[in-house]
């Protein structure tokens, strides 16, 4: 009986279009976006490439006599500079691809910076500095200092990172598989029949619970599974890494179907069910990192999504983490809690169409 | 009663018979004031008066100061630096430091720590936080200083690698060396030090940094950064509470079809072109209605500061939650059913808000810059920026922009009815 | 000579190919109480969407109240009262609320829409209901409101749409009675159902239509003429119906 119930309920998700175009399409289309915006947030410093840095020079300035010096050091350390004795120094830079200009004059000398290149402009003046402070004579090279290496958990890429949420919100968003089931059930006045039949409470809720997992393991999965592909995404240690996947799933599945059976429209559990897991995902960590957050660490706890994603980002950086704990315990908390509270609701309502 | 007149009553008593409706512009907005607050939207910033573009100066932290991700402008170096010697000398060597060009120096004074406790804090600005250096000034570093050995008064946390940081410690040998040499000159005497130490700055050629501007890009300061933010969380959450409002009307509509009622209202003369009108006002006034109740919600509960006329920030609202709620009609027609509906405007949502760059600032190059002008988002943050920094053109734009997304949605819900009902 | 509301000459729809409704000739004369009966998937429904203009036709033309129905919807649309077979009202708005919206679409306003409003309430015995949500009601009371939408404006032509699914007994000979009230106050009126002795207790003439044709028409007695030749032999209009259509089960899927 059960065997049948779930065959069925699995074939009306798998033929809702809709629900397999969200699930699949949308972490994929997700870590695309959002990898490319963070990239430049979340990327270690690569150095610059060589880049060009026109100036002009008086003959009273200070590093007149030591210009050819300055441009050949600069060249040892990929800045070109060139010179312009004449022109508007916005139209030079404009028209000659230069990063920076430097007007040297008598007493001062003149950095002019762009936006598009302020890394570029930074160097050269970190390296003109450095000119000026040669001038005195001052050498530290001898002095010894304090330095102390962190133990800290190392970076991760952006694609990496949201990877790894898109894939956990994704599975929180799965519920909406159940509205397949749900929509037939209440316009084909299917509860009528269960209620004259020999299934029992527990049975159908099951009927339910198994197939939108079963769904969200093959929907979210196949998503997963193309966006390590694509975006070489690194999971680091895999037994856990399923095992969290997998009781997010359960967790989602029993949580989503709560809701639907909480409220008599659909509408409402949706509206619900998403403000829900989009008020987890923002605190937890789905849009904004949860490393950069500013939200406080004790409203973050609250979210099972940062749970579950800190768990796994450190699983990917590190192989290891602190939070695996946490998360297995506030995923099966939820799970058995929404478990107990949807059969209860499931029987609430079958007693009501009595 | 003239026919439009009795289908915009009807319509009207629909949607505020409705609980969804009033979950959709009151719930959402209460929610949405709930997480500004959250955001701390409003509050009194320290760094008011900041500006994001300063260089060689040293920046002050206090206690609630947010990530240094966010303060720092991501060009250059960070480093946050925890000082306890309350000292000139240690003054000195960090606007050295700032001076450089390459390190954004982020200064918190502090108490007097241990060195565990400075590992510590350490560690958990290096974990949660975008940081290059950690440096830590000992309480007892102006001591060292005059004696000759400024080196000894400070501790260097190396966080990420990152091959800046050896040229910051390559800049910190160098000033710590001079001021080295400048404190055996002046026999470890703490004023002299300072007089030496200043005169050997005014030897040098001064510099002096100029950004030119020679892009469109409008550039906005620190505390325009932060309204900007501000106002792209407003728009996500409240597109949501738009949308939902023209997913309710466009589900009026599919239930119309299906029982009949549509079928009714034609048979009484009233041509298409007028019940989907009626609709399309009933949208307009429930966008009204909500902008209102967002207006007493944001000025009454949050008491929220922009860094614009509030009416603007009503008017820029308004407009894109008319388009929001219009795109969900079009969505709703377009699908046919109310789950497909629902699925479909929380998708085209999600991906606006994404694209756009409500969440965070987001630079596209090639094809990706098109698509992201297709989220009408994307042109409100434009209309935003103009409004933040004063310029003309932000009326006439918002104007363009919602007459052109209204237009084109227009049509594709018009072919997209017309197919339906070929089919 | 009656005057002749509605008549179609070689009426036709067709879905994918397949005629629904082939060559239709049909002539209701006014103060009729006419009745078109047919099995399941006869093509009453389709035939009546027609004549309203919810559907068009591929072939043929109507003619009512004398004019092409087609080039004059606009005139005749107000002149007609249809009733269909689902509920057409919206459960969120009272009683009243359903009248007065479908009776001012028409045109009437004022103290006449006023007036319009209760005297179609009380037509369908509701005024006590008025003010209740239509959501609320039974489904014999949202059969009689459905029915008290269509009259607000007193049309010269009802068409019922097998008004009386799924009703009680007290509900289905009410909307009867009214119905015969209605023609006698001068309304000419078309009705399709399943149930024969709706037909027989009410209608004039009758048409049984089966694969989109009317195999037969006319009143009862010429009917049973048609399959007896006994005139005192006391004959339901279920065999003759029966007899005219064959036992065999009609499955249309998809229509």
């Amino acid at each position: 009986m059960l065997h049948t119930l779930i065959k069925n309920n699995l074939k009306l998700m798998l033929r809702s279009k809709w629900i397999l175009v969200l699930m699949i399409g949308g972490p994929i289309l997700i870590i695309a976006v959002l990898g490319s915006v963070f990239d430049d947030l979340m990327k270690s410093y690569e150095g610059l490439d060589e880049f060009m840095a026109g100036y002009r020079l008086e003959d009273e300035s200070a590093f007149s006599p030591y210009m050819q010096e300055v441009k050949r050091a600069a060249e040892d350390n990929g800045v070109t500079f060139v010179e312009y004795e004449s022109g508007d120094i916005e139209d030079i830079i404009a028209k000659n691809d230069c990063a920076v200009f430097i007007d040297f004059q008598a007493e001062a000398y003149i950095i002019y910076q762009i936006q598009e290149h302020e890394t570029e402009s930074h160097i050269a003046e970190y390296f003109l500095n450095g000119v000026s402070a040669s001038m005195l004579g001052a050498d530290g090279a001898d002095l010894r200092l304090d330095v102390v290496q962190l133990d800290i958990i190392p970076n991760i890429e952006s694609e990496d990172y949201y990877g790894i949420a898109y894939t956990i919100y994704f599975i929180w968003c799965s519920f909406v598989c159940l509205t397949a089931v749900i929509t037939s059930e209440r316009k084909g006045k299917a509860n009528q029949k269960y209620k004259i039949s020999l299934i029992s409470n527990i049975s159908l809720y099951l009927g339910k619970a198994i197939p939108c997992a079963l769904m969200t393991v093959i929907g979210v999965g196949t998503s997963t599974l193309l966006s390590t592909y694509l975006f070489q995404i690194k999971w680091g240690n895999y037994p856990m890494t399923i095992l969290i996947l997998l009781l997010t799933v359960l967790a989602s599945t029993v949580m989503g179907l709560f809701f639907c059976l909480l409220f008599r429209s659909l509408t409402y559990s949706i509206c619900t069910s998403f403000m829900v897991t989009w008020v987890a995902g923002f605190v937890g960590g789905s849009f904004e990192t949860y490393i950069y957050s500013t939200i406080d660490q004790s409203v973050k706890v609250l979210s099972p999504i940062y749970h579950a994603t800190r768990a796994l980002t450190e699983y990917s950086v590190q192989g290891h983490s602190e939070y695996t704990r946490s998360t297995i315990i506030y995923l099966t908390g939820l799970m058995v809690i929404f478990a107990l509270l949807g059969i209860g609701m499931n029987k609430l309502r079958k007693e009501e169409e009595a | 009663m003239n026919q439009l007149t009795a289908l915009l009553k009807m319509n009207g008593k629909l949607l505020l018979r409705n609980k969804g409706f009033w979950g959709a512009i009151v719930l959402i907005p209460i929610l949405a004031v709930l997480m500004l607050n959250v955001l701390g939207l409003g509050e009194e910033d320290s760094h008011e008066n900041d500006d994001k573009n300063t260089y060689g100066i040293v920046k002050e932290m206090t206690q609630e100061d947010r990530r240094l991700v966010y303060l720092a402008d991501g060009t250059r170096l960070t480093v946050k630096v925890y000082d306890s010697s309350e000292s000139r000398l240690a003054d000195y060597l960090l606007d050295e430091l700032a001076d450089k060009g390459l390190f954004e120096v982020f200064r918190y004074r502090c108490e007097e720590m241990t060195d565990a406790e400075i590992e510590k804090a350490a560690k958990e600005d290096a974990d949660g936080d975008r940081i290059g250096v950690i440096v830590y000034l000992k309480a007892d570093f102006e001591i060292s200083a005059q004696e000759g050995n400024a080196e000894q008064g400070l501790t260097i946390f190396r966080t990420e690698a990152d091959e800046r940081q050896e040229l910051f410690e390559s800049s910190c040998q160098t000033v710590l060396a001079q001021m080295n040499a400048a404190a055996v000159m002046v026999q470890g005497d703490r004023t002299a030090l300072l007089e030496v130490l200043e005169q050997t700055v005014e030897v040098l050629p001064q510099k002096q940094i100029e950004m030119l501007n020679i892009s469109s890009k409008r550039v906005l300061n620190y505390q325009q950064l932060e309204y900007r933010s501000n106002i792209c969380y407003t728009f996500a959450i409240l597109g949501l509470a738009y949308s939902f409002c023209g997913m309710l009307i466009a589900h009026s509509l599919m239930k119309e079809r299906e029982n009949g009622v549509y079928t009714r209202v034609s048979l009484c003369n009233v041509t298409k072109i007028k019940y989907i009108g009626s609709k399309l006002v009933s949208a307009v006034f429930a966008v009204a209605l909500e902008t209102g109740i967002i207006g007493i919600g944001m000025s009454g509960l949050v008491k929220a500061n922009f860094g614009m006329i509030y009416r603007d920030y009503l008017l820029m609202i308004f407009f894109l939650g008319l388009i929001c709620t219009m795109l969900s009609i079009c969505i709703g027609i377009l699908a046919g059913n109310v789950m497909s509906a629902n699925y479909a405007v929380f998708l085209v949502w999600m991906i606006n808000s994404l694209i756009s760059g409500l969440y965070f600032p987001t630079e596209f190059t090639g094809w990706m810059t098109y698509v992201s002008r297709l989220a009408p988002q994307k042109w409100f943050i434009d209309i935003m920026e103009i409004l933040l920094l004063g310029e003309q053109g932000a009326y006439t734009l918002m104007l363009i922009v919602t007459a052109a997304f209204l237009a084109v949605i227009g049509s594709i819900g018009a072919v997209g009815l017309r197919l339906r009902e070929e089919v | 000579m009656s005057e002749t509301i509605i008549r179609t000459e070689g009426l036709t729809k067709k879905y994918d190919n397949r005629a629904v409704v082939d060559s239709l000739k049909l002539e209701i004369k006014k103060g009729e109480i006419f009745g078109l009966l047919g099995p399941n998937g006869a093509g009453k429904s389709t035939t009546i969407n027609m004549l309203c203009s919810i559907t068009k036709a591929t072939a043929g033309s109507i003619e009512i109240f004398g004019v092409n129905a087609a080039k004059h919807k606009r005139k005749i649309l107000p002149r007609i009262g249809y009733i269909p077979q689902e509920l057409a009202i919206h459960d969120r708005l009272k009683a009243w609320e359903n009248v007065e919206l479908f009776t001012s679409l028409y045109g009437v306003k004022g103290k006449a829409l006023k007036k319009a409003v209760d005297e179609s309430l009380e037509y369908v015995g509701l005024t006590d209901s008025r003010s209740q949500y239509a959501g609320n009601f039974s489904g014999g009371m949202k059969r009689r409101l459905n029915i008290a939408c269509a009259i607000g404006h007193q049309p010269d032509l009802l068409i019922f749409d097998e008004p009386t699914v799924g009703i009680d007994p007290q509900s289905r000979n009410f909307i009867l009675k009214k119905i015969k009230e209605s023609n006698q106050a001068g309304a000419t009126v078309l009705y399709t159902s399943h149930y024969m002795e709706e037909i027989e207790t009410i209608c004039t003439r009758i048409a049984i239509m089966d694969n989109g044709r009317i195999i037969a028409s006319g009143t009862k007695e010429e009917l049973k003429n048609l399959i007896s030749d006994d005139p005192c032999k006391d004959i339901s209009l279920e065999e003759i119906f029966l007899t005219l259509t064959g036992k065999s089960l009609r499955d249309y899927a998809g229509l």
